[in-house]
């Protein structure tokens, strides 16, 4: 590098550069071959099959220009609907998990290392375990005759309290969604709770000792400070958050099947029912540029707003 | 000091990818390993469990012969139950069974080996089209009509007019056929068929001095007399919670549901298959009186949750007295789950008909069981006849019978008779056909399975409250209108 | 005048009163936090605490009300017919295989990669960096179907090759490596390379020995995210014993076939202990791997 460095930039063109870096070239072949082969030209043709009816025999697909889009916005209900649940759902879980993450972290963070780690691991376990044993979980305790959250809604007075029958938790439209919501919820705080007590760590304890002097409550220094500070992971999760919560997609399938009235059907549970129960690829794949435009977008202006903090 | 552990996950990695694409390479194709499985997952298939007898791949191979050797890949149901069937003490599986079938033809055939997978019923909406999209598809496929029409309207079976002989086919139900006609295209061979009705738990009637409400005597009733039995049965306060017991959760047995909107006097299908035809007042009739039972407490809360399986527990459990189901759920089903001490209450099973409105009962839902082949990209005509004759063997009469018997369906061919003769409900259940007719479920239209899927949402949105009867309906038909593209 | 100093006294008193209160008060808010944050833990740990207990539920307990919190009648009979109805072993075997595969390809490609985009520059850098991030970013499902038709056409179905080759390229692998490359000093390297080593050499001497806790990092999450990736495993496994564990787990309570709660949960909780097993040995570097992506440090 030194040595080359040595030659006038300038005299150079992009062809020597591009000569000069082959190593770096090289480094990056094994990944970026496959990258372009498994990730990339599917991605594309995703696009593309969107714009086709393709169904399980190859010989009968045809080309139907925007007739897939069409059809979803004017004539697929439950898609509509699904659009909708996403939202709702996004908008629940992300800010309880980013409230919820930042809370534990700023609690935990002046204890002991042992409870430190315990309440990490506690909260990373429900991610360690993955979506599958978990739905299979609590569809289990959801249930309304045998389940135990309404055990111990019971034995905490909730019912008596209310005056309200036991609720099937899944089987309400009202409740089916929020409860779907609670287990994605349980297993989005892990990685978020980590980062945030990384970033307390990295705060200087110069600065509480400052503010400390200068009078400052437990209050002010957490939102004047602690929070301000946690500005950029905050941001940082959120967007990571966002793109999980809008792929959601296991607990549907496991859990509700999109009932009840369609009240849980998301846009990836309809992809894979267009695309591996009807077997309509193109319908499906048009869903899938649908969602990609939304969360592009949506990762676009939190990136926007991330850009200065965070750099990549 | 944790790095040092560094090195297990690449030594242990490099060892199980070896292993990996060791295995991966020698897996798919080769018989021999394929064997090797067969004969340890038999053995342990002893264990009694719904999904053991899954696909298991068997290789029944022939002594060497003149004629050129002919592999056939047959994919089949599990519809043969090895706890319950009768006749045939000896077998262990479903697989056991089926390689009894195909055994019966190899030892004349010897230049020909089939290949058997037995897929579950979770398994087999999934595997088969995905196979199919892989270019893979089994040569012949034994399943429900309601899924193998999906395969004929993409255009992936053999026609099986052109290759099955005239003299052959004469010998089916021509009914039977021509639901399998599919734009003019026999897509399979329809071997056997089940007849749905309703089973009633009588104990609980007997036990309070009821059992006259049930008009067992001509299981003619209406829904006004069906309503009156459940309120009766549930006021006697003998145990029973919620007399009718099903599930609109998924689409799963929906005609136990359907059989109220026939009962009514309406179709649920167009008679040219063309999409939903609930836009009536019979329709109407029936989700009004279904809403009525629910919100009165005469059906399982759970309704909109529940699975099959808790529907067959409540049933079992005696909470429940009316259920959907079939000669095989009294002659079969609840006497394994008493065998197998599922059944905690009094349980005197009987096969009735649904309730109806107008003057008579409706037809029955049949669901036939067809063997489907399909198009294979380099396959002579040599092998067709082949694959052919071996399909014949499958439908033949002589099997038909057997399976008949075994399972508790009904059979196709004129020349099997009534192989259950002397059971009293297939009797009963022939004589309901005879008088009633059958009703058409829209197994063989177009997106059958798309409709059939859209409609639980609008009954479980009618029993939360969140839509009317009619809006359900309304929902339904405009569902089914968008699919349709109308 | 004494009336002033007495209230003065008075008022200051009271305002150390006050003081103290609020400092009792904050004091009492917090440790309340504390206690939730305890509470919230153990509410994190029920559901996999239920899963193992129910595990050695009979039917007949399970479905109990009230349920019971720890089994009365522990029985071994779901695990039976987990481990000797059913292939899970070989699912656990295939989950295994693609998980390492995955892991194995990942750490090669990523490291390699990752280097490069840290230490070296190269004309189109940034874009071929964006290009990985924004994939990371959307939705795989778009490309699900077309990444399906491929593995048709390339006759990978029900074979290790779907599981594992189509993740060859695992570009948070990459990222995670970058991150923690451009934390490298390069006078390390530059010395290196005044020594002769050859670029290979300076990435295998110098850089990997120090990339190390990165790639453990790296390591494990590849494996997870191998492990759990339920929806592709869904889609290319068909045959009952190419199933991975996640896949042939969840048949246990999806669709027609339903079984004991018991039993599911028995393949919920072996589907588990994997990932537990490695959580714990290398707990430290799922909080680097997490941490050095996104906090500066």
């Amino acid at each position: 590098m030194t040595v080359l460095a040595a030659y006038p930039e300038r005299r150079r063109t992009w062809w020597q550069k591009i000569w000069d870096a082959r190593a770096a070239y090289l480094f990056i072949l094994p990944a970026y071959i496959p990258f372009i082969v498994f990730v990339l030209y599917p991605l594309i043709n995703g696009l593309r099959l969107s714009f086709y009816e393709a169904g399980v025999n190859k010989a009968k697909w045809r080309f139907i220009g925007f007739d897939n889009f069409v059809r979803l916005f004017t004539r697929d209900d439950v898609f509509i609907i699904a659009l909708k649940n996403t939202f709702l759902f996004v908008l629940i879980v992300v800010p309880v998990v980013v409230v919820i993450s930042i809370f534990l972290a700023v609690i935990v963070f002046p204890l002991p290392r042992a409870a430190q780690s315990f309440v990490r691991m506690s909260f990373y376990m429900p991610v360690v375990s993955g979506g599958v044993v978990l739905a299979m979980v609590w569809i289990w305790i959801f249930n309304r005759d045998f389940g135990l959250l309404n055990y111990l809604l019971e034995i905490a007075g909730f019912y008596k309290l209310l005056g309200i029958p036991k609720i099937g938790w899944l089987a309400q439209t009202e409740t089916a969604l929020l409860s779907l919501a609670m287990v994605v919820i349980s297993w989005s705080i892990g990685q978020p709770l980590i980062l945030f007590l990384a970033a307390l760590g990295n705060i200087s304890e110069e600065l509480y000792d400052a503010a400390k002097i200068d009078g400052a409550s437990g209050w002010q220094i957490f939102w004047k400070i602690t929070l301000p500070l946690l500005r950029p992971t905050t941001l940082f999760v959120l967007v990571t958050t966002t793109i999980n919560v809008f792929q959601v997609f296991v607990v549907v399938l496991l859990m509700t099947l999109g009932g009840p009235a369609n009240a849980t059907q998301t846009i990836v549970y309809r992809i894979y029912e267009n695309a591996f129960v009807f077997y309509k690829y193109g319908y499906g794949a048009a869903m899938g540029v649908v969602l990609l435009l939304i969360v592009g977008s949506i990762a676009y202006f939190q990136f926007k707003l991330l850009g200065q903090e965070v750099e990549y | 000091m944790r790095g040092k552990w560094l090195w297990i996950i690449p030594v242990v990695g490099v060892a199980l990818l070896a292993l990996s694409l060791f295995i991966a390479a020698c897996a798919p194709a080769t018989p021999q390993i394929v064997e090797v499985t067969k004969e340890v997952v038999v053995e342990k298939e002893v264990v009694k469990t719904v999904v053991v007898e899954k696909e298991v791949p068997v290789l029944v191979t022939p002594t060497p012969e003149v004629k050129k050797p002919v592999k056939i890949e047959l994919w089949v149901d599990p519809r043969f139950d090895p706890q319950t069937a009768k006749g045939h003490p000896e077998l262990k599986t479903a697989l056991d069974y089926e390689k009894m079938v195909a055994n019966d033809y190899i030892k004349n055939n010897p230049h020909v080996s089939v290949e058997i997978q037995v897929l579950d019923w979770a398994d087999l909406p999934k595997k088969v089209p995905v196979a199919i999209a892989g270019g893979v598809p089994p040569d012949i496929l034994r399943d429900y009509l309601g899924r193998t029409s999906a395969y004929a309207y993409e255009g992936v079976t053999v026609n099986l007019e052109e290759v099955v002989p005239k003299e052959e086919l004469a010998d089916f139900l021509p009914g039977l056929l021509e639901l399998y006609t599919i734009n003019g295209h026999l897509h399979g061979l329809p071997i056997f068929y089940w007849v749905q009705n309703m089973v009633v738990n009588a104990a609980p009637f007997e036990k309070a001095g009821l059992l006259d409400m049930l008009s067992l005597d001509d299981h003619d009733w209406t829904f006004d007399e069906f309503y009156a039995a459940a309120k009766a049965i549930k006021e006697a306060n003998v145990g029973v919670e919620y007399p009718l017991v099903m599930q609109v959760a998924s689409e799963q047995g929906d005609y136990a549901v359907h059989a109220f909107i026939w009962g009514a006097g309406s179709n649920t299908w167009r008679d040219d298959c063309q999409g939903l035809d609930l836009d009536n007042p019979q329709a109407l009739a029936a989700m009004e009186f279904l809403n009525k039972l629910y919100k009165e407490g005469l059906i399982n809360p759970d309704v909109t949750t529940a699975g099959w399986q808790d529907v067959n527990n409540l049933f079992y459990a005696g909470k429940g007295v009316f259920m959907g189901g079939g000669i095989s759920t009294v002659n079969v089903s609840i006497p394994q789950a008493q065998k197998e001490g599922k059944v905690t209450a009094p349980m005197d099973a009987r096969l009735t008909l649904y309730p109806h409105l107008g003057d008579k009962p409706s037809g029955l839902p049949v669901g036939p069981t067809g063997l489907v082949m399909f198009q294979k990209q380099g396959r002579s005509d040599y092998e067709l006849q082949e694959i052919t004759k071996f399909l014949i063997h499958l439908s033949s009469e002589k099997w038909q019978r057997d399976y008949c018997i075994s399972s508790g369906q009904f059979p196709t061919r004129y020349s099997v008779g009534a192989p259950l003769a002397g059971d009293p409900n297939y009797e009963l259940t022939l004589e309901w056909i005879k008088k009633y007719g059958v009703v058409s479920m829209g197994l063989n239209c177009p997106h059958y399975y798309e409709v059939r899927t859209a409609m639980p949402a609008f009954f479980q949105a009618m029993f939360l409250g969140k839509m009317t009867p009619q809006e359900a309906i309304n929902g339904m038909m405009k569902a089914s209108k968008d699919i349709f593209g109308k | 005048m004494a009336d002033f100093t007495v209230s003065q006294a008075e008022a200051e008193r009271l305002q150390l009163q006050k003081a103290i209160w609020s400092a009792r008060l904050t004091r009492l808010l917090w440790w309340l936090a504390v206690l939730a944050v305890f509470v919230g833990s153990l509410l994190s740990l029920m559901p996999i605490y239920w899963m193992i207990t129910g595990s050695f539920k009979i039917q007949h307990d399970a479905i109990a009300y009230p349920p019971e919190l720890f089994p009365t009648h522990p029985t071994l009979q779901n695990w039976e017919k987990l481990l000797v109805g059913m292939p899970t072993l070989r699912w656990l075997l295939n989950s295994f295989i693609a998980a390492s595969g995955v892991a194995l390809l990942g750490v090669i490609t990523s490291t390699l990669a990752g280097y490069a985009f840290g230490k070296k520059r190269f004309p189109g850098q940034n874009l071929l960096f964006w290009l990985l991030l924004l994939t990371m970013m959307l939705p795989k499902q778009i490309s699900l179907i077309p990444l399906f038709i491929m593995m048709r056409d390339l006759k990978w179905f029900d074979t290790y090759f779907a599981l594992i080759i189509p993740y060859a390229a695992y570009p948070f692998g990459i990222f995670l490596v970058k991150q923690f490359m451009q934390g490298i000093p390069n006078d390390l390297l530059d010395a290196a390379k005044i020594d002769g080593a050859s670029e290979f050499g300076v990435f295998w001497h110098v850089v990997l020995p120090l990339t190390k806790p990165a790639v453990g990092a790296l390591a494990i999450f590849a494996f997870m995210f191998g492990w759990n990736d339920y929806i592709w495993q869904l889609v290319v496994t068909n045959k009952q014993t190419m199933l991975t564990l996640p896949v042939g787990v969840s048949k246990l309570v999806a669709g027609w076939a339903t079984i004991d709660i018991g039993v599911g949960m028995a393949g919920a909780t072996l589907a588990f202990i994997p990932m537990l097993v490695i959580f714990l040995l290398f707990q430290d570097y799922f909080v680097k791997g997490i941490t050095v992506g996104a906090v500066k440090g």
